[in-house]
């Protein structure tokens, strides 16, 4: 009964402080954007025509062959001649390919059907069993996951998406992957960072801990507040990206199909000695179409701000000016982004218990966070490192409050 | 009923012992005024009383619920104001006594909201942010949230600073009025006549001691010195002191305690009878002679002066 009281005081607080216009704000801006973003996107696909733009390049390229072949006769010429022809062949792939794209667009399963004609070829000549090296068994398990995703294709009706349509639903998640380890973050930093500093600041505290509650309610209370408001907060702003994009490229590709949950073992390969071979397993994994995983998306994406709104909220009960608490979470965020960022590329492994690893939880879960890492990490561990940190300093914030004199307030 | 108790009461801040050894107890309907210097430790007490800090040891009870074991059964009983009563200036007056009158345990939120709104005088601008009150304003809205719980004992830090002169008497009045209804209030004030128009009882504060404790009604009737100018100070000296009178040499003045008029006459008749001339009687000092005699500040100079210099104004 106490607690509710407290919650809805909170909860009064929180509406009614200034930060969560600014945070409002701020967060519109965003959507704007990558609304802008997508439109640009829109508009070169559209303009982009990968035939002729492939048949110019070659016409060009051509011309300039010719120029050179009435030069006379050097070895420089002829070594600008072999690298002209390399380009010009590797063109004509592609125009090649973009061809057969546009055929593709007339009858997608014909398509789909040849390419798994074409997997199942390439399978057949990998070997299998102990024979195998671990670069051909990491192939296989890729040959064998397209062939499951086209079959799936297949099974569901489901056509690929083709220039210049794009899908919102993969643009928002590529989107979503960077925005969720910076900048929702300091979103909810804004937010929860004077959750209680703010209360020393203003000397408002004093008037709250001389009533009859226990300080660990109202602490309680608070950081409940924080937590659901950011994870409230990081979830619309979500969906907020995803509308905006389904305003601008329209709604297909809701049921593409993505792996998730693919485990990865390390192994080095006699055929490549400098580097871990990636053998992918997808025993446990599952295809889940991108509409779902937009959802699954700003759920993990929840999860994870709710922990960093813990974490600046352990900040807010640690430093008595909410300036200091704002900008050493800030910092954590920044800070951790980037280190994390570096030493995930450089695939150190300690960075897995990091909680800025985590905070693009979905690459956890399909895999690539793994493959940058070279460490295993999953769905789960990566939750469960988030919560630990969570659980810790959640802790020490009530240790920290449960005791202190409040002397300067 | 003691409604606060404080036994051997200390706090060290840093290396200093900010309030030392402190005895009280306040009871019931009863207006304890907590007087001292800047510095001397009066915010530091009150914040102990209500549970803002630890004491370093000692034992603080209010009705009979210690402080430390029982915060929750304590502070249910106490409202109060620490230093400058500060409000959530983002939200209305009213807003903010609703969201401490959910803290307090207070049923019927509303309409004790009302109700304390207009005892302080605030019911018409209620409803308007905080940040657009006046100091006054803000001050009567600290008390009006001290007021909320209906509590037994009301801590207040230095109440009546930023109050109008009409407001300070609407808070005197108040405050008398509601321990008559038997609440115990506990003040602090560096102002002398302040404690003096609305206690019943004071203790004085220095450097974290209590110097004294008294009854404020004793102080009065001790605050008893007349100042008498005569044509021959000297003389006249002599003449009361073979009258049996304590006469003291004042410059040109003579000062003696006399309790009441009737002592004066006595005094003034010996004089005139001995063929002096008597310019000018007058009764100097009331309770500020007393608090000058009690804590002796006439011979330690300094901060007590300044407490006196202050109440003057
Ligand atoms: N955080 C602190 N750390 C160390 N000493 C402190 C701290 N806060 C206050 N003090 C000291 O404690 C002493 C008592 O301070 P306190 O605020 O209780 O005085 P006060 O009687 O309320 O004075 P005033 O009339 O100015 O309000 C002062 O000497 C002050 O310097
Ligand atoms: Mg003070």
């Amino acid at each position: 009964m106490r607690l509710w009281n407290v919650l809805r005081n909170e909860w009064m607080k929180l509406v009614r402080r200034r930060r969560l216009t600014v945070v409002a704000v701020l967060g519109l801006c965003l959507v704007g954007l990558f609304a802008f973003g997508e439109y640009q996107a829109r508009q070169n696909a559209r303009n982009y025509n990968p035939i002729v733009a492939q048949q110019n390049a070659l016409a060009e390229l051509k011309k300039q062959r010719s120029a050179i072949a009435s030069e006379p006769p050097s070895q420089a010429r002829d070594q600008q001649l072999q690298s002209i022809d390399a380009a010009i062949a590797s063109v004509q792939q592609q125009l090649q390919e973009a061809k057969q794209q546009a055929q593709a667009q007339v009858d997608w399963r014909a398509s789909v059907k040849t390419e798994m004609d074409n997997i199942r070829q390439e399978l057949a000549q990998i070997p299998t069993g102990s024979a195998a090296l671990p670069s051909e068994q990491a192939r296989r398990a890729d040959l064998q996951a397209e062939l499951t995703l086209d079959q799936y294709r297949l099974d569901h009706d489901v056509a690929p998406v083709f220039r210049p349509k794009l899908s919102a639903w993969e643009e928002t998640l590529s989107f979503l992957s960077v925005a969720d380890k910076t900048f929702i973050p300091l979103l909810v930093v804004v937010l929860v960072g004077d959750m209680v500093a703010g209360e020393m600041t203003s000397g408002t505290i004093k008037l709250l801990v001389v009533r009859p509650v226990r300080r660990r309610t109202l602490l309680f209370g608070k950081w409940l507040v924080s937590v659901a408001a950011s994870a409230v907060v990081s979830f619309v702003l979500c969906w907020l990206f995803l509308l905006a994009g389904l305003a601008i490229q329209g709604t297909q590709g809701a049921l593409e199909p993505h792996w998730l949950g693919v485990t990865y073992q390390f192994v080095k390969s006699p055929d490549d000695p400098l580097n871990l071979t990636a053998i992918p397993n997808y025993a446990h994994a599952y295809l889940v179409p991108a509409w779902l995983c937009v959802l699954y998306q700003s759920l993990l994406v929840a999860l994870a701000m709710a922990v960093v709104a813990t974490i600046t909220f352990f900040c807010s009960t640690v430093f008595k000016s909410s300036m200091v608490s704002t900008a050493v979470a800030m910092g954590a965020v920044v800070i951790g982004y980037v280190v994390t960022e570096i030493a995930t590329a450089r695939g150190q492994g300690w960075v897995r218990w990091l909680f800025p690893t985590h905070l693009d939880l979905f690459s956890d879960w399909n895999g690539d966070l793994v493959r940058a890492l070279q460490h295993p990490v999953t769905l789960g561990s990566g939750i469960l490192t988030l919560l630990v940190w969570a659980a810790v300093l959640l802790m020490l914030s009530f240790i920290r409050f449960g005791r202190q004199d409040i002397l300067n307030a | 009923m003691d409604v606060l108790e404080l036994r051997g009461v200390s706090k060290r801040l840093g290396r200093r012992m900010v309030v030392q050894d402190l005895d009280m107890t306040v009871r019931e309907g009863e207006v304890y005024g907590f007087l001292g210097p800047n510095g001397a430790g009066k915010t530091t007490t009150i914040r102990m009383i209500v549970g803002l800090i630890r004491p370093t040891s000692g034992i603080i009870r209010i009705c009979g619920h210690d402080i430390e074991r029982n915060p929750v059964g304590a502070l249910k009983h106490v409202g109060t104001i620490v230093e400058n009563p500060e409000m959530y200036s983002y939200l209305t007056g009213r807003q903010n006594l609703i969201h401490y009158a959910r803290l307090a345990g207070v049923r019927d939120i509303e309409r004790r909201v009302a109700a304390v709104a207009e005892r302080v005088g605030l019911a018409q601008r209620i409803d308007e942010k905080v940040k657009r009150y006046s100091l006054g304003m803000r001050q009567r809205l600290g008390v009006a949230q001290a007021l909320l719980a209906d509590p037994k004992l009301l801590v207040l830090d230095e109440p009546t600073n930023g109050l109008d002169p009409a407001g300070m008497r609407e808070f005197r009045e108040l405050i008398r009025r509601l321990a008559s209804e038997g609440m115990a209030v506990f003040i602090s004030s560096h102002l002398l006549a302040e404690v003096e128009q609305m206690c019943d009882r004071v203790a004085v504060i220095r450097d974290g001691r209590v110097i004294t404790e008294a009854d404020v009604a004793d102080l009065r009737a001790g605050a008893g010195q007349v100042q008498i100018r005569v044509s021959d100070p000297a003389t006249a000296r002599a003449t009361l002191l073979a009258a049996g009178w304590k006469a003291e040499d004042g410059g040109d003045r003579l000062r003696l305690m006399a309790k009441d008029d009737e002592a004066v006459a006595q005094a003034v008749r010996a004089l005139v009878e001995a063929g002096l001339d008597v310019y000018e009687v007058t009764r100097a000092g009331g309770l500020e002679q007393s608090f000058l005699a009690l804590t002796g500040a006439a011979q330690t100079g300094g901060e007590a002066d300044a407490v006196v210099e202050r109440a003057a104004q």
